[in-house]
């Protein structure tokens, strides 16, 4: 009993205290139940037996006990380990951008190494930004000697082990980043621990590069598209000025030349024509420069608040002087909730819709422009009777540049492209379908909450 | 009543050669000069009637220009915008110019802005006590507004906002004149107000409110009271 009791005792305890309490509980056998009792004098060879073997039992029991121990032990830090590399993956997966990744690493790092935490990330001018959830003194020198070197610096490595601070380069070649520990006063982290933070630097700077890779990648490829854009942007362009340009350059040189043998009512004519194109001219050159803004990736509308009828009416307004003949009908509810908007885009890619409308309406063309309150805001639908939009997809109508169908009554092409890009940076949409007879052009937006009334 | 005389301030030769042109066709006596700084030289010497100013010249600010002119004198002035001064024009009417033309602009265009604000300065300093706009008639003193002779009842607020239209009656008045003078100066950036306001408005004077006959929108601008 008393023995086993000791030999438990000694399995409890670490290794040097578990030999002793063996020694210890045979020794105490041998005091006293061994003859002679009470004396540490053994009375027989047999019993020097049964103590030596004993005691090389309880050894043996407590050394196999103790190694299990340090077994569970380092499985158990190992499965912690993996618990803080999961953790710092799960983090870091759950924001977007760099900056959020990298606070997000930073205070995960904070959590699994118990201390101050700073990721330092080169930008792209070669400079070093820290990234860490309390403003604490981070040193940034020891981090761009971290990167500089690929090695591990600070308390617990092998350069400058006096600082106060531990701090390892995400990688070691090349590294576009480093984390800083800061440790306490005469605090000297063992291999082990450093060896767990320097995977988990390893870890958190491999998703910072890979998500700074996919920023770039992102970034070139929006300025291909961009380029792309440009290129078709200038053919078209050339192609569609040559036609209002031929037409002035005709009339203004018969104009000049022929002036003797041209009745008044011929000249009326060419003079109008003149006009007419030039004032062509004027819209195209505004709509250009419209998608050359749009285009931009940072793009910013001059919003303010606006009354769709306001709008509207302008761009009914504009859209009549240049058909006189066509019937444009305006229907708009009264009591339509004002919406945030830059009034000169809104009204010129209406006006384009209308214009649209009016051109391939029919002749005389009749178009109805009606306005109302949809689920998300207010809407504006351009109805023509006309012969209606050509074969396919009507989406594909507003990819940029693409003529609605070849031989219609002209038209740059462009207008559709416009009312997309300028209903999109309103946050709202446009859409085509086929009616019978024409077609219908609808441009949703979104109205906010107005503030409260004065 | 003789020749009014025009000062164009137009630093693009084709357009100040037509706008010269059709002046003068009109029966006006124009004059044209590139500079702001010549420009002062000649109305120092020789007054205006109106002034016609483009607002990309080359060696002031037009802006400026306007500021600077109206601490003298209160020539009407007509401001012409390329669409790359889009913002530009109405910094110039809240500077103190009369009313506005986008290039490009007709001939029709520009002489009928041009002899209303000649008719405007020519009129009485101050706005008539009673005033009639198509079956509009608004008596200022007693503050009454009929359409085809039936009182329509206005607010408070929407008395004010039409009070301040018809006493620039034809002139453009920008969103931040109108909410300055009905709403008072520290209001002047709440233009949903002002969209409400004029939405009520409308829809008491206008036979169709989305084709509104006498309370005209200046997009992006501010808004102005038909003068027919």
């Amino acid at each position: 009993m008393f023995y086993m009791a000791a030999v438990t005792l000694a399995a409890a305890l670490p290794q040097p205290a578990a030999a002793g309490s063996a020694l210890a509980s045979v020794l105490a056998l041998n005091f006293f139940f061994v003859p002679p009792r009470r004396s540490l004098a053994v009375g027989g060879s047999e019993y020097w037996w049964i103590l030596l073997s004993l005691l090389a039992l309880s050894f043996g029991l407590s050394a196999v006990l103790g190694s299990l121990r340090r077994r569970r032990e380092e499985a158990d830090a190992a499965r912690a380990r993996a618990s803080d590399l999961h953790a710092l993956a799960q983090s870091m997966a759950d924001v977007d951008g760099f900056e959020g990744m990298a606070l997000a690493a930073a205070s995960r790092l904070e959590v699994a190494t118990g201390r101050p935490c700073a990721i330092f990330a080169k930008d792209e001018t070669g400079g070093l930004s820290w990234f860490a959830t309390q403003g604490r003194e981070f040193h940034e020198r020891a981090a761009a000697w971290a990167i500089e070197s690929g090695r591990p610096l600070g308390a617990g490595s092998l350069a400058w082990p006096e600082l106060r601070l531990w701090c390892a380069p995400f990688s070691r070649f090349g590294s576009a980043g480093a984390v800083q520990v800061l440790l306490g006063d005469g605090e000297r982290p063992d291999s082990q621990t450093t060896e767990h933070w320097l995977s988990l630097v390893r870890q958190a700077g491999l998703a910072l590069e890979r998500e700074r890779a996919a920023a770039a990648a992102m970034r070139s490829e929006r300025t291909a598209q961009a380029e792309a854009a440009r290129n078709t942007l200038l053919a078209s362009l050339s192609h569609d000025l040559r036609t209002p340009l031929a037409g002035i350059v005709g009339s203004a040189s018969a104009l000049r030349t022929q002036a003797a043998s041209l009745s008044e009512a011929q000249k009326g004519k060419l003079l109008e024509a003149i006009e007419y194109e030039a004032r062509d001219l004027a819209v195209m050159a505004d709509n250009v420069l419209q998608i050359a803004r749009l285009s931009q990736p940072s793009s910013e509308l001059a919003s303010q608040w606006e009354s769709i009828e306001d709008v509207l009416g302008a761009a009914v307004a504009r859209a009549r002087r240049r058909w006189p003949t066509a019937s444009i009908q305006l229907k708009a509810p009264p009591g339509l909730p004002p919406l945030r908007a830059e009034a000169g885009l809104l009204a010129q890619a209406l006006a384009n819709l209308v214009d649209n409308a009016a051109r391939h309406g029919g002749s005389p063309a009749k178009v109805v422009v009606q306005a109302g309150r949809s689920r998300e805001g207010v809407f504006v639908a351009v109805r023509d009777f006309g012969a209606g939009l050509p074969e396919g997809d009507p989406t594909e109508l507003f990819a940029r540049w693409k003529r609605g169908q070849a031989g219609r009554a002209g038209g740059s092409g462009l207008g559709l492209a416009i009312c997309q890009l300028a209903a999109q940076a309103h946050g709202g949409a446009v859409s085509a379908k086929r009616c019978d007879p024409g077609s219908e052009f609808r441009i949703d937006l979104p109205v906010p909450a107005a503030p409260e009334d004065a | 009543m003789s020749k009014p005389s025009i000062l164009v301030l137009e630093d693009e030769v084709s357009i100040a050669t037509f706008v010269c042109a059709s002046l003068s066709a009109a029966g006006m006596l124009p004059r044209a000069t590139g500079r702001a700084v010549h420009a002062r030289r000649e109305l120092a010497t020789a007054p205006a009637d109106l002034l016609i100013v483009d607002l990309g010249l080359p060696d002031e600010d037009g802006i400026t220009f306007i500021t600077e002119l109206r601490k003298t004198s209160s020539v009407p002035v007509l401001v012409l915008s390329a669409r790359a001064h889009e913002s530009q024009k109405i910094e110039a009417l809240d500077a103190g110019a009369d009313d506005y033309l986008g290039k490009p602009f007709g001939v029709g265009e520009l002489l009928a802005r041009v002899r209303a604000m000649l008719r405007r300065a020519a009129a009485a300093p101050t706005a008539p006590a009673r005033l009639r706009v198509g079956e509009l008639e608004y008596d200022r003193a007693s503050r009454e507004l009929k359409l085809r002779g039936a009182a329509v009842h206005l607010t408070k607020r929407e008395l004010a906002l039409f009070d301040a239209l018809a006493r620039a009656l034809g002139k453009v008045l920008t969103h931040r004149q109108l909410l300055a003078e009905v709403w008072g100066a520290e209001q002047v950036d709440q233009l949903h107000y002002l969209r409400v306001y004029m939405g009520h408005l409308r829809s008491k004077v206008e036979a169709d409110p989305a084709e509104p006959r006498y309370l005209l929108t200046e997009l992006g601008v501010g808004y102005r009271l038909a003068d027919e």
